[in-house]
């Protein structure tokens, strides 16, 4: 076969290699552009807009004839003022409609040399009638987490250590990781969102909503985004992506809320802890949960000599651990407070917080509890003024906090 | 065709998914075109790059008479003919105004050249005149219609199609000189 005789064959058959990484980065900033001009209309514009559209007969008659064709191939058009959409302001009313949520939540995080750090949650929310959170990290069990408010008490099970412990619960709960959902879209609906329009995760037609800076990020680089179904109103996915502090470095970090099954119908036996015969019991207490409000606060008494002498001791830890807050530290934090398993939401409040003072140590009783005043402030603003919690842990045979925060 | 309408339809209502199904659905057209056009890959990218983040910015100027494909093609084609224009200006206040155009510049090395006829007809086509090159790129890489191509060019019809035929003849001749040598 001479060339000549197939050029316009040859011509069309000529290829090119497109480089994945470059399209990624081309079509990152095609929709940042999008997003960018979508942001400078407002709603009340894009109405009069498609009402000066619709005006028009010819206009009609397209759309109509675009959706009677679309309908035929069975083809889903998601866009438009006639068809449903979320009302942004009914989300956390319908959220807190409905008495049961299951729900997934992955953390990721990415190491300098591409390792990557995952943590995996299921978890099954009745209200007061239990919650359930199983916890994986890197695929294996790590932690299962029950709160069974109507017999008050609070069970976490770790089946590496093969311990669990038992907390009683106060009248008033503790945050929990099953509260996240809700917290985050009060945060992101209450914040100057950019909506993305629509999109299908799963099968299910929804409406997104971003916040770039949102306060969920308490300062770091990222953006946080919300899916909602637009039949239910209700949270199909909720992500936080961006560059955070861990382990003493800005990583990679991506958080996803997702999986969501709403007024699921949960048995009685998800909330009951299976714990196996051969597991042991730690000794904790649930007092180490409470919030200061929950304490109540008795004047301080004289302390002995003994106590004097350890008085710096006790002051140092707290001043290590605010500091790690604000070195973000999450480490150190840990050692320092281990019966606490700092979450992400608590990291993000309280990393970079600035110490405004720190009192002298002093106790109310002949407990091992040490009480400190302290006074910082938290990055989002909030000046918060309490007494922490130490106290000498016989095992490891050194002070720790163990709550007041 | 259907699809293009009812992704036009979305973007213009704000759809990202539709603007990102239009990217994902033309870009590789639009870079080959680019690409044989300029016969320099860096420049094609960055047309095809800019192109698009204008065209997201602006979804409410959109105004479609023919196809999707055809209108993106002829933005590109637009955009490339500009740098075309700039290039030319720049050798011709150069010195070296002699030198074929592309003739200097970084070639195409994502070409998939299966075979030394693709590799002959790629020099040959960077020998072509200019218009001509562009109406066998746009017909044969771009599949535009003649007629779509007459109104990016502002010329008769029947001019494209000798442009096409010329084109083609000299694209043969040249073929098959290498090929006796």
């Amino acid at each position: 076969m001479r060339p000549a005789e197939n050029i316009e064959k040859l011509i069309k058959n000529i290829d090119i290699d497109t480089n994945a990484k470059t399209d990624n980065a081309v079509l990152g900033d095609v929709i940042e552009a999008f997003e960018k001009s979508k942001g400078k209309k407002t709603s009340a514009t894009e109405q009069n807009i498609w009402r000066i559209i619709m005006k028009s007969r010819i206009t009609k008659l397209a759309a109509a004839a675009v959706i009677i064709v679309a309908v035929i191939l069975g083809l889903t058009i998601t866009d438009g003022p006639d068809i449903a959409s979320v009302t942004w302001g009914d989300v956390l009313k319908e959220m807190e409609k409905v008495p049961t949520v299951i729900f997934n939540m992955t953390n990721v995080t990415t190491f300098g040399d591409n390792k990557t750090m995952s943590s995996e949650s299921k978890v099954y929310d009745a209200g007061e009638n239990g919650c359930r959170i199983d916890m994986y990290m890197n695929g294996e069990p790590f932690m299962q987490k029950y709160r069974l408010p109507k017999e008050k008490v609070a069970y976490r099970i770790r089946p590496k250590e093969k311990t669990y412990s038992r907390f009683v619960l106060s009248e008033s709960q503790a945050e929990t990781e099953s509260d996240f959902p809700r917290q985050w879209v009060k945060i992101i609906l209450s914040e100057n969102y950019t909506k993305l329009g629509r999109g299908n995760i799963n099968g299910i037609d929804v409406e997104g909503v971003e916040v770039h800076n949102s306060e969920l990020l308490a300062g770091d680089e990222g953006v946080v985004r919300l899916w909602v179904d637009i039949e239910t109103n209700l949270p199909v996915r909720m992500e936080l992506e961006g560059k955070m502090m861990e382990a003493g470095a800005k990583r990679p970090m991506k958080f996803v809320m997702d999986d969501f099954q709403w007024d699921v119908e949960l048995d009685a036996s998800v909330f009951e802890p299976n714990i196996p015969n051969d597991y042991k019991l730690r000794e904790e207490q649930r007092e180490e949960q409470k919030s200061p409000q929950q304490v109540e606060q008795k004047p301080p008494r004289l302390l002995k000599d003994k106590e004097k002498d350890e008085q710096p001791m006790v002051k140092e830890v707290v001043r290590k651990l605010f500091q790690a807050c604000n070195d973000e530290d999450w480490d150190e934090f840990s050692n320092l407070w281990p019966g606490l398993k700092i979450n992400q939401m608590q990291k993000t409040i309280l990393g970079g917080l600035e110490i405004i003072h720190i009192g002298e140590p002093f106790k109310t009783d002949d407990s091992a509890t040490w009480y400190v005043p302290y006074q910082i402030k938290l990055k989002l603003g909030e000046v918060r003024k309490r007494n922490l919690r130490v106290r000498y842990d016989e095992t490891t045979k050194r002070f720790i906090a163990c709550g007041g925060l | 065709m259907i699809e293009d309408k009812l992704l036009i339809w979305r973007f213009k209502r704000g759809s990202t998914e539709a603007l990102c199904r239009i990217y994902n659905k033309y870009k590789d057209n639009l870079l080959r075109l680019a690409t044989a056009l300029l016969n320099d890959t860096t420049t094609a990218e960055d047309i095809v790059h800019d192109f698009f983040v204008s065209f997201a910015q602006s979804p409410e100027k959109l105004k479609l008479n023919g196809s999707l494909k055809s209108y993106l093609a002829t933005c590109v084609v637009n955009r490339v003919r500009n740098a075309n224009k700039a290039r030319q200006r720049q050798e011709t206040a150069s010195l070296d105004g002699a030198a074929s155009v592309g003739s200097n510049l970084k070639r195409p090395e994502q070409w998939i050249i299966d075979s030394e006829q693709l590799r002959q007809l790629n020099d040959a086509l960077a020998q072509l005149p200019e218009q001509q090159r562009e109406v066998i790129i746009l017909h044969l890489q771009g599949g535009m219609k003649f007629k779509a191509i007459a109104e990016i060019q502002d010329v008769s019809i029947n001019t494209v199609q000798s442009r096409y035929r010329y084109g083609l003849d000299k694209l043969r001749s040249i073929l098959d000189s290498e090929v006796k040598l």
